[in-house]
C-alpha cells in the first residue's frame, strides 16, 4: 500500500491507473501517515510532503533512503475578478487566509512572507499579517475560504490551485518557495510496491505528476524549514 | 414451580443488564481515563506554550455569550412551542432539531451559505458594515445554532407538561400572565432549563467542525479551545492531548455548576 500526502490524491489515482500493477493508494496529513506507519501500519511506499517527515529520528530507520521524487511550488490564490496581479500586490488584499505554522503549507507560507519582507521591507510583511484572518489547519480548508468567496487571497500549493476556480499568481523567483516531497520505500515492503515506487520516479511516472501541478524541483533547496 | 422459574429469567435479566450497563461503562470510561493516564505534566507546559489560557477564555466568554444568548431567545422559543399545538409548531420543531444531526460541517457550510460574504443576506449584512466569518460573532452563532436543539427541546417538553388548569386558576386568581410565568411556569420547568442548559453549554464547548468553516482559526479572535487542539494535534500529541484534559475539566466543572442542588433550589423557588 502506498501512503502518501493529501495533495497526491488525484495525481496518483491517476497514476495508478496507468501503472500495470495492483496498486492501493492511502492518502492523509504527511504527519497522521507518519504516526500510522511508526505504529506499524502496512505500508510500502511513503510519500509525505516533506523532507522532516521522512528524516525525523522516528521514522527514518523504517525506511529505505528516502530520496526527492517532485516538487509543489507554493502559489498565491485569488478570486478571478481580483485586482491583485502580483504577489507584492497582496498587501492590499483585505481578508489573507494561510494555513496554520503547525502544517507544511502554512509553514511554507511562512518562509514565503519573510522572504517577501526581505524584498519589499518588514512593513509589506506586516501590512500582509494584519489582514490574515485565519489560519487553516488542511490547504483545502484554505482554499476553500477563497472558492467560497470569503477570503481575498489564500498561499496553496500549485497542485492545489489547478482544481479549483481560481486565479493563480506564481511567486517571484526570490521569493518561490517549493514544498520537496520525498519517496522512500518502507523496509519488508512488498517487491510490488517497491517496483511502483521506481516507476513513479521514471519519466512515465513523472509525466503523472507534472500533468497535475507538479514541478521538478529547481536547483537548491527552496525552502524545506 | 412458576414462581421459581419466574425468578430465574428475573435473575438472568438482572445479570444481563448489569453486564450490559458495565460493558457501556467501559466504552466511556476507558479512553477517558487512557487520555488522562498518557498526559506528562511538561504536556501542560507546552499546552501554556501553544496559547491554551487564550484559547480557553475564549471558549469560556464565547460559550458564556451562547448560552445567555440560548436562555433569552430559546426559552420563549420552548414556551411559545409547547403552548401550540397547530401543524405549524409540529414543523418548527422539526426544524429546531436538525442542528442537532446535520454534521458540524454541513452546518458551517450553511452558516455561510446564509451570513457568508456570498451568503444570501451577505449584502445587506455588509451594508450594515458587517462581516462575521472569521469574527468572534461567528463563533458564538455557531455555537447557538448546534446547541439550541439541546436546550429547546427539553425546556419545551417540560412547559408542555405543566397542569395548564394550574395556570388558569392563578390568572383568575388576577395574576398577570407574565407573574404566573415568571411565579409558577419557570420554576416548575427549571430543572429541566438547567440541564438542558448544561447538556447545551457543553455541547457550544465542543463545537468544532462549523466554527472552523463558518469562522475559521485565528488565536485570540476564533481560535477556540477544540480547535487549539485539532491545531495542536498537527504536532506533538502531548500538548493537545493536555489541552482536552482541560478541555474535559472545564466541562465537568459546568455540569457540577448546573446541576447543583442549591442552584436549581434556588431558581426553582417561586419569588
Amino acid at each position: 500500500m502506498v501512503f502518501a500526502a493529501a495533495s497526491l490524491r488525484v495525481a496518483l489515482a491517476q497514476a495508478a491507473e496507468r501503472w500495470s500493477g495492483d496498486l492501493e493508494v492511502s492518502t492523509a496529513g504527511s504527519h497522521v501517515l507518519r504516526r500510522q506507519i511508526e505504529a506499524g501500519a502496512p505500508a510500502d511506499v511513503f510519500i509525505p510532503a516533506s523532507f522532516a517527515h521522512a528524516e525525523a529520528a522516528s521514522i527514518l530507520p523504517l525506511l529505505d533512503r528516502p530520496t526527492e521524487l517532485v516538487c509543489n511550488d507554493l502559489v498565491l490564490v485569488v478570486p478571478s475578478e481580483s485586482p491583485i496581479h502580483s504577489f507584492e500586490e497582496l498587501s492590499g488584499a483585505q481578508r489573507i487566509v494561510l494555513g496554520t505554522p503547525d502544517v507544511p503549507v502554512g509553514e511554507y507560507a511562512d518562509v514565503a512572507l519573510q522572504r517577501g519582507a526581505d524584498a519589499w521591507g518588514a512593513r509589506w510583511r506586516e501590512r500582509v499579517m494584519h489582514h490574515v484572518v485565519s489560519r487553516e489547519i488542511d490547504v483545502r480548508q484554505v482554499l476553500a475560504k477563497v472558492t467560497l468567496g470569503e477570503a481575498d487571497a489564500a498561499l496553496v500549493y500549485a497542485s492545489d490551485a489547478r482544481v479549483a476556480d481560481v486565479r493563480r499568481i506564481d511567486l517571484p523567483t526570490d521569493v518561490r518557495v517549493q514544498a520537496r516531497y520525498p519517496i522512500a520505500s518502507v523496509r519488508g515492503a512488498n517487491p510490488d510496491g517497491v517496483r511502483f515506487a521506481r516507476w513513479l520516479r521514471s519519466d512515465q511516472g513523472l509525466e503523472v505528476l507534472f500533468d497535475h501541478g507538479f514541478e521538478p524541483c529547481a536547483v537548491g533547496d527552496l525552502g524545506a524549514p | 414451580m412458576t414462581r421459581t422459574v419466574e425468578a430465574g429469567w428475573t435473575r438472568v435479566l438482572r445479570s444481563l443488564a448489569r453486564v450490559g450497563a458495565a460493558l457501556l461503562l467501559v466504552l466511556i470510561a476507558l479512553p477517558i481515563v487512557s487520555l488522562a493516564l498518557t498526559l506528562r505534566v511538561s504536556d501542560l507546559g507546552d499546552a501554556v506554550e501553544r496559547g491554551l489560557w487564550q484559547a480557553l477564555t475564549l471558549s469560556l466568554t464565547s460559550t458564556t455569550v451562547a448560552a445567555a444568548v440560548l436562555v433569552l431567545l430559546g426559552t420563549p422559543l420552548a414556551w411559545s412551542l409547547a403552548r401550540t399545538s397547530s401543524r405549524w409548531a409540529r414543523a418548527i420543531e422539526m426544524l429546531v432539531r436538525l442542528p442537532a444531526v446535520t454534521p458540524p460541517a454541513v452546518a458551517g457550510v450553511a452558516l455561510l451559505a446564509a451570513f457568508g460574504r456570498q451568503g444570501l443576506f451577505g449584502d445587506s449584512l455588509a451594508e450594515l458594515g458587517v462581516a462575521l466569518p472569521f469574527s468572534t460573532a461567528a463563533v458564538i452563532i455557531a455555537q447557538v445554532f448546534v446547541a439550541a436543539p439541546f436546550y429547546v427541546l427539553p425546556l419545551q417538553d417540560a412547559f408542555r407538561e405543566i397542569d395548564e388548569d394550574m395556570l388558569w386558576t392563578a390568572r383568575s386568581l388576577g395574576a398577570s400572565p407574565t407573574r404566573v410565568f415568571f411565579r409558577i411556569s419557570l420554576p416548575l420547568a427549571m430543572p429541566s432549563l438547567l440541564s438542558g442548559l448544561a447538556i447545551g453549554w457543553a455541547r457550544a464547548l465542543g463545537e468544532f467542525g462549523a466554527t472552523l468553516v463558518f469562522a475559521g482559526n485565528l488565536p485570540g479572535t476564533t481560535q477556540t479551545l477544540p480547535i487549539a487542539i485539532y491545531t495542536a494535534m498537527e504536532g506533538d500529541l502531548g500538548p493537545a492531548r493536555a489541552m482536552a484534559i482541560v478541555l474535559l475539566v472545564v466541562a465537568m466543572l459546568l455540569f457540577l455548576v448546573l446541576r447543583s442542588k442549591p442552584l436549581a433550589s434556588m431558581l426553582g423557588r417561586s419569588r
